[in-house]
């Protein structure tokens, strides 16, 4: 046994804590060391150069780094040890930053905590095995999960790339909430004329099978192959044969009658029905909740749409198909949902009907809208109006205390789109903080200030009515006197929180969640498009909110990182799973009821556990439980772990 | 059990006021006199002896700051410590003269506001005892009362 | 069912009527009341703002009386409520301020526990819906402003309650066949709290001046509240101000009339702003129901 220790310095992050030499001179005297060196940074070249001299000249079949978590490292480290021709893992990691200098002030505790767990480590690997990874192949497609604008541009790209994308969308129509806007800020770009060519690219596109109203019902596997079972929801409209008229809608009995989703309720459709008229598919769904033929098995004497087609498209006896397909990689893009202000009592949303959301507003600006994009508020044209910033976002008291990013610049694109339509509109924007942080942000709010808009620092506390008039109460935190302002139109910039099908697609994936319940990126610097689960990306607002660019850039990123993996034919599996000793194992199951990944798959005929090694992600919960020791985690044995522990105790 | 002023900032979760003013806005006393609760937490936290301001003393204690404020910051709380800090140093202003009273009612018949002659006659009118059958009539308890009150830092404070 | 009364200064000492009233009115409902030799609360406007720790130990000491008896306590006014319940639910879970005020109680002879809870009497009420409606001898059918006021609803962290939108005393006038009419900033303070009506008068009485013009212009019969000091202040600077005249009624003295009992053994006649013309259409209320 001949083993290398390696102390880095960490520039001095860690030896302004800890005495790096005394360290060296107490790990030096163990007889399993054959050389203690140490380094200003070992994770640079140099550093690795030197691990690798090593392994080289003098034969060494272990290797011990004292430096930061394994983390970041582990993987620089251990390829650098294969690069020298030792197993990569037979090297061990001892963490005395994290776990030592960064968390310690007394230098001589701190000194002699680094030599312990230095020491620990070395008594680990003392007792390491050699292990060797397996090869997997890898499914040449990829699911896109969610039909937004991240989910378009993630699976264009991919599709670009040559590889076939499976996008799926729960809503008839592909498009998100991108599609429900009038313009964009900063540029005032048409929402449509910028997002339709894309959503028709998607449609068109031979690499794409495109998904909508469908739902993710169970996805099992693991990178390279998951297996994907998808639910299409009976849209009782043959989609081959619907050419999308909309004679149908016309006719249904409900027409005008069921409050239009995509409009925020504020427009009407009927039970047959296209979200909005650029629906893609431009194909009829009939709404099954709604309808009187599904509801009650009557319409009438007979059911209007039925008569009304002349396709025959429309098959009330449709029912939902299982569709099963194999991918590679899986990217999610769920997008995010609108807070919800009710909760906001003060703000008395829900309560007057002139309170509105911003996404409400959207869809008044909107020309496919319910006014067809008349300023008309309850049938009027307001000309009072204020806007309140921060509602649900930065929130810490309903749960929220992140900041949403797009209410900002979109309070200020509304309230120059209703300064356009209506020039003596008297507007103010009450805001905590100004953030205009993208391209062209600050110009922008800067050009609606020119515009006349007013701006006034501190939030509305309140929003009350008196005589049929609405009243906002705030302060102007820079005046420093409170004021009251009358309004026929107040505007809550609602914040965004994560979409409704992120729990079951999270649940789904094992995905983690940050403290802010979007779903949490590998590493927030990074790794930002990926996640801990290998093979599954995020994109757009479903990692945090965003704006349609950082949206884009990040549904690219998540497509590049798809499209690296699918460009191997195979991929390494971790050897770091669990094993079953199946002369051992007396067939109690209990393990199989704790794993979080469902690896585990009983053996009837013999009466013992098996473990597939692709699904294992190596958590050892099944080892630590097994009550007659019959399963061992490779690489965290009980005799490796207990020989550390030993070490410091 | 002392507190200083950072104590009180600490405790009150003032760090985290982002000086949005809906505490300011939602005030019921701030609309008819100087009091301005956002400036009092800022004021509270960047080190400027609060409470040696008036203003803190125009809180009517009605919590509707502290429900609303997206921080948690607990604005109340804090006007209350504030308010006990300013007391510990003197600092209670002339206003506060008519509340000593009340403390000193407290201390001689355990009630602030203590009975008077013409409700004891309303009392029988209506057909109520004389007396609320209460501490002021239970000397006994009320010789308790006032054992307990001389240990407790009120009255060190409290200046009678 | 039986309680630990807590009456509080401002019923016992100033407005008798209101401590009349409840007893009357739960007596009635079959509920027991029982005296203990109570301190007030004390006051969480002046004695909380003055020294805290006192505020706790006087607290702790009331809340402690009925413990011996495993009674909880009844309190008919919202600040008493505010100092009882605040004192409670902070020596629940402080364990350093449940020592320090059993140290000091220690002295007297005394221990807190902390089983006695204290209780609103609304919140009381809201689980006898059925036997105000079976104790209802008058439909009373008034127009009433209600006041929550502010230490019933706030903070809701330790309340509870919901102090954007409360119902509960809307819906028990509504009971007695009172009708609760909204008006501009409803749940806003009396402005009688922290000290303020006996440290700043003049300040304290703007507050109620801006809060009864918005009263006034919603039109109502009277003022209906669940807290003695707010109705000390509806009634005293309603005198001050001269330019108001809404009678001004605590929810036990309401009830007191929604279930038969005269007026004056209500104590209504005590009032400073006159209850007369109410009492009036009350009484023509009853008739009406007795000559059916």
């Amino acid at each position: 046994m001949k083993i290398g220790v390696y102390v880095c310095h960490c520039g001095v992050n860690i030896s302004n804590t800890v005495d790096v030499q005394k360290v060296i001179s107490e790990v030096s005297a163990l007889p399993t060391v054959a050389v203690c060196r140490d380094y200003q940074y070992m994770c640079s070249d140099p550093g690795q150069e030197m691990i690798a001299k090593d392994i080289r000249e003098l034969g060494l079949d272990r290797v011990v780094v004292a430096a930061c978590s394994p983390r970041m490292h582990e993987p620089t480290f251990r390829g650098a040890v294969e690069a020298a021709g030792m197993n990569p893992y037979c090297f061990e990691m001892a963490n005395i930053r994290e776990q030592c200098s960064w968390v310690h002030e007394d230098k001589e505790q701190a000194t002699r905590k680094a030599a312990d767990l230095v020491k620990s480590s070395v008594a680990r690997a003392a007792l390491l095995e050699p292990l060797n990874s397996t090869e997997v192949p890898v499914t040449h497609a990829a699911l896109v999960i969610g039909g937004g604008i991240a989910g378009i541009q993630t699976a264009l790209d991919i599709a670009n790339s040559g590889y076939p994308v499976y996008l799926v969308e729960k809503d008839p129509s592909i498009g998100g909430h991108m599609a429900q806007f009038d313009k964009t800020f900063p540029t005032l770009d048409c929402a449509a004329c910028i997002l339709t060519p894309k959503m028709v690219d998607v449609a068109r596109h031979p690499n794409i099978e495109l998904l909508t109203y469908s739902e993710v019902e169970s996805i099992e596997g693991s990178v390279g192959n998951f297996h994907v079972r998808i639910r299409k929801k009976p849209r009782y409209v043959n989609v081959s044969l619907c050419t999308g008229c909309g004679s149908c809608a016309t006719a249904c009995r409900l027409v005008g009658r069921i409050p239009s989703e995509f409009d925020m309720g504020l427009g009407k459709r009927g039970a047959i029905y296209v979200p909005f008229p650029q629906a893609v598919p431009l194909r009829y769904t009939i709404d099954p909740e709604k309808c009187l033929m599904l509801k009650h098995g009557k319409c009438g004497t007979s059911p209007k749409c039925v008569d009304a087609c002349d396709r025959d498209a429309i098959d009330f006896s449709m029912t939902e198909e299982i569709l099963e397909v194999d991918v590679g990689a899986i990217v999610v893009a769920t997008g995010y949902k609108e807070f919800d202000p009710t909760i906001k009592r003060e703000y008395k949303y829900g309560t007057f009907k002139n309170v509105m959301t911003g996404l409400e507003l959207e869809r008044i600006f909107a020309p496919s809208g319910p006014t067809g994009g008349k300023a008309l508020i309850n049938g009027k044209v307001p000309k009072k109006i204020v806007f309140v910033s921060c509602v649900g976002s930065r929130d810490k008291r309903i749960g929220n205390p992140y900041c949403s990013r797009v209410c900002c610049m979109y309070i200020a694109k509304q309230a120059h789109l209703l300064k356009e339509k209506i020039p003596d509109a008297d507007i103010t924007v009450m805001y905590t903080d100004m953030r205009a942080f993208g391209k062209g942000y600050e110009e922008f709010y800067e050009r609606v200030q020119k515009e006349g808009i007013k701006y006034r620092r501190g939030n509305a506390a309140e929003v009350y009515e008196e005589d049929g008039v609405l009243h906002v109460r705030a302060e102007d935190t820079l005046m420093g006197e409170p004021y009251e302002l009358e309004a026929d139109l107040v505007v809550l910039g609602t914040g965004l929180e994560p979409s409704d099908a992120a729990d079951a697609i999270g649940h789904m994936l094992h995905l983690s969640r940050s403290a802010d319940k979007f779903f949490l990126e590998a590493h927030p610097k990074l790794r930002p498009v990926d996640t801990v689960i290998d093979g599954v990306f995020l994109a757009g607002a479903a990692q945090g909110p965003k704006d349609i660019p950082d949206t884009v850039a990040q549904a690219s990123g998540a497509a590049s990182h798809v499209v690296n993996l699918l460009s191997k034919d195979v991929i390494l599996a971790e050897p770091i799973v669990a094993e079953v000793n199946t002369d051992v194992c007396a067939g109690c199951r209990i393990c199989e009821i704790l794993c979080p990944y469902d690896a585990h798959a009983f053996d009837e005929e013999r009466n013992v556990m098996t473990i597939n090694k692709a699904i294992c992600k190596g958590c050892g919960s099944c080892a630590a439980a097994c009550p007659s020791g019959a399963i061992a985690m490779n690489h965290f044995r009980d005799s490796q772990i207990v020989a550390q522990i030993l070490e410091v105790i | 059990m002392d507190k200083t002023m950072d104590d009180i900032i600490r405790e009150g979760n003032a760090y985290a006021c982002i000086q949005c003013g809906r505490c300011t806005g939602s005030c019921p006393s701030g609309r008819e006199c100087g009091l301005r609760t956002r400036k009092i937490i800022h004021m509270a936290r960047v080190g400027i002896d609060v409470f040696k301001t008036e203003e803190l003393w125009d809180c009517t204690t009605c919590f509707t700051c502290q429900e609303r404020c997206p921080k948690e910051v607990k604005i109340t709380d804090i006007i209350i410590e504030l308010r006990n800090l300013a007391v510990k140093n003197s600092y209670y202003p002339s206003m506060a003269d008519v509340p000593k009273i009340i403390i000193q009612n407290l201390y001689r018949t355990g009630n602030g506001q203590p009975l008077s002659p013409e409700v004891s006659k309303l009392r029988s009118i209506i057909g109520l005892d004389k007396e609320p059958n209460d501490i002021a009539k239970d000397k006994e308890a009320l010789a308790d009362f006032q054992k307990l009150l001389d240990g407790l830092p009120l009255m060190r404070w409290g200046g009678i | 069912m039986d309680y630990a009364f807590f009456p509080g200064c401002i019923a016992k000492n100033v407005y008798p009527g209101i401590e009349k009233a409840t007893r009357i009115v739960f007596e009635k409902m079959n509920v027991g009341l029982h005296d203990y030799p109570y301190s007030c609360c004390p006051p969480p406007g002046v004695v909380a703002c003055y020294d805290k720790d006192t505020w706790y130990a006087l607290g702790a000491r009331n809340l402690a009386l009925s413990e011996p008896d495993n009674r909880d306590i009844m309190t008919i006014c919202a600040g008493c409520y505010g100092t009882l319940h605040n004192v409670w639910h902070e020596l629940q879970h402080n364990d350093a301020k449940r020592a320090y005020v059993n140290e000091h109680l220690g002295r007297i002879g005394m221990t807190y526990k902390g089983t006695s809870r204290p209780i609103h009497f609304v919140d009381l009420l809201d689980g006898m819906r059925d036997t105000i409606t079976q104790n209802k001898e008058v439909d009373l059918d008034l127009r009433v402003a209600v006041h929550y006021g502010c230490h019933y609803l706030k903070p809701t962290t330790v309340t509870g309650e919901n102090s954007e939108s409360p119902m509960l005393l809307d819906e028990i006038v509504g009971l007695v066949g009172c009708k609760s009419i909204p008006f501009k900033d409803r749940l806003t303070c009396c402005g009688a709290g922290g000290g303020v009506m006996s440290g700043e008068p003049e300040l304290s009485l703007k507050i109620m001046e801006r809060k009864l013009k918005n009263i006034k212009k919603a039109d109502v019969d009277c003022i209906v509240n669940i807290c003695s000091f707010c109705h000390m202040n509806f009634d005293q600077s309603q005198k001050k101000l001269e330019s108001f005249d809404i009678p001004v009624l605590h929810l036990n003295q309401l009830l007191g009339l929604a279930f038969g009992v005269k007026h004056k053994h209500l104590g209504l006649h005590m009032n400073l702003v006159s209850t007369r013309d109410l009492v009036k259409k009350v009484k023509g209320a009853k008739k009406g129901r007795d000559e059916e």
